[in-house]
């Protein structure tokens, strides 16, 4: 289990999510990461992925942490998700970030279950980013 | 950090950002770190370095500044945020191009099995048969690196496609010819030794006149500016070297620098540096300039930074002259022209030197810009004046008459050739597979030909390839003097 958290750290690991450029393409790498596949179904592990996401503060690495985001939504731990991602999104500087605040404004949009953006980039707005987190936080507060 | 509008031809904003403000940049440690993994998961990549004008080295390591996207359009300054952006700049700024018709520096971008665009770098390499061979590009957040094509993370895909584009606006561009049809573009055809924008000339003209060892002149440089932005007291640094087909950026000895301001749309001229050649310094040299917009490529006071210092085809900002006029005269024994043969990349490749022989006028050496003040005392042949030695032609082509017999004479047994004179209009000598840094010396004896008579010209260019690339050549205009 340890050896699976490592891999949300490990540079070896994620080394062609640092190659991305682009939010699909960074999803496209985590999604090729056969190391993160381990976290698919494994709900168990969702509160050590947030503590771990934690402990790596608001200027943590933004490929670590989409990482994290990534297995978690393949845990399907969804609150545990939704929650992760409200805390990202909450932070400007993340939400603003060309990579991570599309990244994460995108699985956002995924998880609340609303209509994605259509088009070859689907992209939101930094209107339509903030609406994403303040209905996560919403959502997240009330509980 | 730049905070400036890019726009594309069509006039769309680029969106563009400085993710380093946001995350700061990676440690040292991060950095190594990160290069080791990539250069062990990719072999063969080779990392790619920049010298900067003080000659100190530098590894693109891994960094958050810019991406593959910022490396291609507005090289090592900015993270261009989206494909999107991508795709304006291609529609508005691109035109396709499809192997062998490639260039050397042409955009390369690649697709997913989506077809979603993921990657861009730009052409480094072509092989014999116009394909391109090696690609420069940056890897998201990871360093830069000269590869394969496809040698690339797989979620690049393998759906290549090449464009040339035109630079956007707004990041700046001073540049200056290489060649009078240079179309600002890397590596643009013809000899990129004749920069129309740098020259000599030791009474304030602007045309060329061959630097005389011991006699002052003045050097000058032609800067131009199509872009919205000011250039404003900026530095043209004028260099020498021996005259030589790939030169290594340590042997560009400096002759000094001049001022140039040049507003959005216009021309400005740097110079004249006085300069007295001195005794180390051939009797046919080579004349180089670098405009240097400022040598660190991530501050925001550095408009369009260098891309490729020290090299002369790939990068706007920096041109060579390597153009003597030399007149022979038939009663004296013949004159010895040398050139240096140098691999000037950092990979072993085979070098070889295409001599050119080719009939040229007084009007052609005026389009030029050379000075033919030297020629004043000559008759100018006319179509009737007697041949010089005819020459064979390839099939097709008229036979070739050429007032001039060029002979090699290097004691150099590396050298292999099909014989020792320029029997046709075109002769090569190879050197085989060489280190880099090295090569050869060519000596060439050259005389009149019989029948020659004063006046009569010709053109010798000396092309000099690397693994099969053009790396840097010689022109001679030859003239037969008065006996």
């Amino acid at each position: 289990m340890e050896d699976l958290l490592e891999a949300l750290e490990d540079p070896q690991v994620l080394l062609e999510a640092y190659a991305a450029s682009a939010p699909h393409v960074l999803r496209r790498a985590l999604e090729g990461t056969k190391a993160l596949q381990g976290f698919r179904q494994r709900a168990d592990l969702a509160r050590d992925i947030v503590g771990r996401m934690t402990a790596l503060g608001p200027r943590a690495d933004p490929v670590k942490l989409a990482a994290h985001l990534y297995a978690l939504e393949l845990t399907g731990a969804t609150r545990e998700a939704r929650a992760a991602l409200a805390k990202v999104l909450a932070e400007p500087r993340h939400r603003d970030d060309a990579l991570l605040g599309q990244f994460a404004g995108l699985m956002a949009v995924r998880l609340l279950g609303r209509i994605a953006p259509q088009g070859p980039y689907p992209r939101l707005s930094p209107e339509e980013v903030e609406k994403v987190a303040e209905e996560l936080a919403r959502e997240v507060g009330e509980r | 950090m730049s905070h400036r509008t890019l726009l594309t031809a069509a006039g769309v904003v680029v969106s563009h950002s400085h993710p380093e403000t946001t995350w700061g940049e990676f440690s040292v440690a991060q950095k190594m770190s990160l290069q080791a993994q990539t250069l062990a998961d990719y072999p063969g990549i080779q990392p790619v370095t920049y010298v900067h004008l003080n000659h100190v080295e530098e590894e693109l390591l891994p960094t958050r500044r810019y991406n593959c996207w910022g490396f291609t359009f507005n090289p090592r300054q900015c993270w261009i945020n989206t494909p999107q952006d991508v795709q304006n700049i291609l529609d508005a700024n691109g035109t396709q191009v499809f192997p062998p018709n490639l260039r050397v520096g042409d955009v390369v971008c690649y697709r997913n099995s989506y077809g979603e665009i993921t990657h861009t770098g730009r052409v480094w390499s072509l092989d014999p048969s116009g394909q391109p061979a090696l690609v420069q590009s940056k890897w998201g957040q990871l360093g830069e690196y000269i590869h394969a094509p496809l040698q690339v993370p797989s979620i690049y895909g393998t759906n290549l496609t090449y464009w040339r584009c035109t630079p956007l606006t707004g990041k700046g561009d001073g540049w200056l010819k290489d060649n009078t049809a240079d179309d600002r573009l890397p590596c643009p055809p013809g000899a990129t030794w004749l920069s129309p924008d740098l020259w000599c000339n030791p009474s304030g003209g602007t045309t060329h006149q061959d630097p005389v060892r011991g006699q002052p002149t003045g050097v000058y440089a032609r800067v131009r500016n199509p872009d919205t932005l000011d250039i404003t007291h900026k530095t043209v640094r004028f260099y020498w070297a021996d005259p030589n087909g790939g030169i290594p950026h340590y042997e560009w000895h400096e002759i000094g620098t001049a001022d140039v301001t040049v507003g959005p749309g216009g021309e400005g001229v740097a110079g004249p540096v006085t300069w007295v050649p001195g005794p180390t310094v051939p009797s046919h040299a080579c004349l180089l300039a670098v405009f240097d917009s400022g040598d660190d490529y991530h501050a925001a006071t550095t408009l369009d930074p260098l891309v490729w210092p020290f090299d002369v085809a790939r990068d706007n900002n920096v041109v060579q002259k390597n153009i003597s006029v030399v007149t022979v005269t038939r009663n004296l024994p013949p004159l010895r022209l040398r050139f240096t043969a140098r691999n000037p990349l950092r990979v072993e490749a085979p070098l070889e030197v295409t001599l050119r022989a080719y009939p040229v006028s007084r009007a052609e050496l005026e389009g030029l810009r050379l000075d033919l003040g030297s020629l004043k005392d000559l008759p100018e042949p006319g179509p009737s004046s007697p041949p010089g030695r005819p020459v064979s032609a390839r099939p097709g082509l008229q036979p070739q008459v050429l007032p001039f017999e060029v002979a090699l004479e290097t004691k150099d047994q590396r050298w292999r050739t099909a014989g020792t004179k320029l029997t046709s209009k075109e002769m090569v000598a190879g050197l085989g597979k060489v280190a880099p840094g090295n090569g050869g010396k060519l000596v060439l004896a050259v005389a009149p030909a019989r029948g020659a008579v004063p006046g009569q010209m010709m053109r010798l260019d000396l092309i000099q390839k690397v693994g099969g690339t053009v790396t840097g050549g010689f022109t001679y205009v030859l003239v037969v003097g008065k006996s």
